[in-house]
C-alpha cells in the first residue's frame, strides 16, 4: 500500500471496518511511514474533537409549539382531538417526572459536589424513556482484572493490541477514556499480546499512540461504554459497584476510588441501564459504537464518577 | 431497543393514541434539534425548524409503511426540512447577517470543570462547528448523521439514499476534509 491508498483507508481503520489483510498491511505501513502516522493521528484527533462535542438539549416549549402548530393548521381538530385533550394527561405526566426529578435532586443534594445540571437530569429521563428493563442471563464472557492497580491481569477476548490500535485520545479531556489508568501489555516479536498490566498513566500523555517498536506498549483504559454516574459520592459508587454485583450476576473487576468496571454480555446494557434508574441515579453514557455493534458483542464497561 | 420503542409508539399512535405521538417526540427531540442547528445555526430558527418536522411527522405519520423503519424515515424528512431551510435563509442572506464565523454554541459547562477550561474547550468546538457549516452539504450531513447524531453506515445509507460503499468513500473524503480546515487547532 501507498501513502494515497493508505489516506483511503483512515476512516475503515478508526471504524474497525478493516478485514484482517488489510489490517496488517495498513499498520505495516505506518510503522515504516511516519508521515501517514502523523496524519492518522491528526485525523483521529480531529474526529474525536467532533465526536465529543457536547449535544445540545432541546428547548423546553417545543411539544406544546408543535401542538400549537397542528392546531392552527386544523390537523388536530381533523383528528377529532382538542388541544386540552392532547394536553391534559401529558400534565400528569410532566407532574410525575417533575417529582421524580426533585426526589432524585433531594436524594443527592449531600452528596452533591456540583451544582445540578437540568440537561444531566434530562438525559436520566430520556433513558426511563427509553429504555425497558430486561433480565441480565448468566456470564458467558470471562474477564480476569486484579483489582490493584499494577498486577496482572489478560483477557484475550477483549483487550487486544488491535481493539485499541490507533486510537487517539484527549489526555483528560475525554470522558470516555479513563486516562489515570493505562493498559500496559508485553507483546512477543509477532505483535500480539502475551499479558495485559493495569497501572496508572504516565503524566507524558504524547505516548498516547501505541509504540509499536517497543516491546512494552501501553495505552489508555478506554471501556466500550463509560457510563458516568452524576452527583455521586465515593461511598455512593461504592454501594453502586455492591448492588451492580448483587443484582446483574455481572463480573465486576478493579475497583478503584472513582470507578470500576463491568462484564456484560451482548445485549446486557440495558438491564445495567435499568438499574441506575431503579436507583434514581442520573447518568449519562458514552460510547463510540454503533447498537449493533453493542448488542452483539460482549462489553467492557466503566461505570464512573 | 430506541428503534423497537418508536416502533411500538407509530403502532400505538395510529390505533389513536396521541400521547404515543408526544412519546416519540421525546424520544428524538434532542436529536432532530441538534440536526436541525447543525444546518441554521440559531436556536430558534432550530426549535422552529424541528417543530415544522415534527409537524409533517404527525401528518405523514399514516402513510408509512414499516413502523420499524420510523427512525430512518423521520431522518431522511428532517434532512428535507433542514435542506430547505437552509436554502430559504441563505437566499435571504441570514447567515450573513448571523455571521458564522462568530455564532457561538450554547455554553453547556460540565460539572466539576474550570471555568477556564470550559471557555478553552467551547472555543475549540465553535471554531470546529463553524468549520463544519462551511462545508458543502453532502459532506457536511455525512459528517453530522455520523459523528454528531451517531447513526450506523446502513442508516445513513437509507436517509441519504445512496450505496453503502458511497456512504464510506464520502464519509473518508469528508472527515479528510475537516482534518485539512482545522488542523492548524491541533
Amino acid at each position: 500500500m501507498d501513502c494515497r491508498q493508505i489516506q483511503t483507508l483512515f476512516t475503515a481503520y478508526t471504524d474497525q471496518e478493516l478485514d484482517q489483510r488489510n489490517l496488517l498491511l495498513f499498520e505495516q505501513h505506518l510503522r515504516s511511514c511516519s508521515h501517514c502516522f502523523e496524519e492518522l493521528e491528526c485525523f483521529q484527533k480531529i474526529l474525536l474533537r467532533l465526536r465529543m462535542v457536547e449535544p445540545l438539549t432541546a428547548p423546553s416549549g417545543l411539544l406544546p409549539g408543535i401542538h400549537e402548530k397542528l392546531a392552527r393548521r386544523g390537523i388536530g381538530y381533523r383528528l377529532g382531538l382538542t388541544f386540552k385533550k392532547i394536553f391534559a394527561p401529558l400534565s400528569l405526566t410532566a407532574g410525575a417526572s417533575a417529582m421524580t426529578v426533585a426526589v432524585t435532586i433531594a436524594f443527592f443534594t449531600h452528596t452533591s459536589k456540583s451544582p445540578e445540571s437540568p440537561a444531566v437530569i434530562n438525559d436520566s429521563l430520556a433513558r426511563q424513556e427509553t429504555r425497558a428493563p430486561s433480565s441480565p442471563a448468566a456470564p458467558v464472557a470471562s474477564m480476569n482484572i486484579d483489582p490493584n492497580p499494577g498486577r496482572r491481569f489478560s483477557d484475550q477476548l477483549l483487550l487486544t493490541p488491535s481493539a485499541f490500535s490507533g486510537r487517539a485520545l484527549e489526555e483528560d479531556r475525554s470522558p470516555h477514556s479513563l486516562y489515570k489508568y493505562w493498559l500496559h501489555g508485553d507483546q512477543n516479536s509477532s505483535g500480539n499480546a502475551l499479558s495485559w498490566h493495569l497501572k496508572p498513566g504516565p503524566a507524558d500523555t504524547s505516548l498516547l499512540m501505541p509504540q509499536w517498536h517497543r516491546q512494552q506498549i501501553g495505552m489508555p483504559l478506554m471501556p466500550d461504554v463509560t457510563i458516568r454516574v452524576h452527583h455521586l459520592s465515593h461511598e455512593g459508587l461504592e454501594n453502586l459497584h455492591r448492588h451492580v454485583q448483587e443484582a446483574g450476576n455481572w463480573q465486576t473487576r478493579c475497583y478503584h476510588h472513582d470507578f470500576f468496571l463491568v462484564l456484560l454480555n451482548p445485549g446486557e446494557i440495558d438491564a445495567l441501564y435499568s438499574l441506575l434508574q431503579q436507583h434514581r441515579m442520573p447518568f449519562s453514557s458514552l460510547s463510540f459504537h454503533d447498537a449493533d455493534r453493542l448488542a452483539q458483542k460482549p462489553l467492557l464497561v466503566a461505570v464512573r464518577l | 431497543m430506541l428503534q423497537e420503542k418508536a416502533a411500538e409508539l407509530v403502532q400505538a399512535f395510529r390505533q389513536g393514541d396521541v400521547q404515543a405521538f408526544n412519546r416519540l417526540v421525546g424520544l428524538y427531540q434532542d436529536k432532530i434539534y441538534n440536526l436541525a442547528f447543525g444546518y441554521v445555526k440559531d436556536q430558534e430558527e432550530a426549535k422552529d425548524l424541528t417543530q415544522d418536522i415534527f409537524v409533517t411527522i404527525y401528518r405523514s405519520l399514516p402513510a408509512l409503511k414499516d413502523p420499524a423503519k420510523f427512525s430512518s424515515w423521520l431522518y431522511q424528512t428532517a434532512i428535507n426540512h433542514c435542506r430547505n431551510r437552509y436554502r430559504r435563509l441563505q437566499r435571504r442572506g441570514f447567515f450573513d447577517s448571523l455571521s458564522i464565523d462568530e455564532e457561538e454554541t450554547p455554553l453547556q459547562l460540565s460539572t466539576g470543570e474550570s471555568l477556564e477550561r470550559n471557555i478553552e474547550q467551547q472555543e475549540t468546538t465553535d471554531i470546529l462547528l463553524s468549520e463544519l457549516a462551511k462545508m458543502p452539504e453532502t459532506e457536511k450531513e455525512i459528517l453530522i448523521l455520523r459523528d454528531l447524531q451517531g447513526l450506523s453506515y446502513e442508516e445513513i445509507s437509507t436517509t441519504l439514499a445512496i450505496p453503502l460503499g458511497t456512504v464510506k468513500s464520502k464519509l473518508n473524503r469528508a472527515r479528510l476534509s475537516l482534518r485539512d480546515r482545522i488542523r492548524h487547532l491541533l
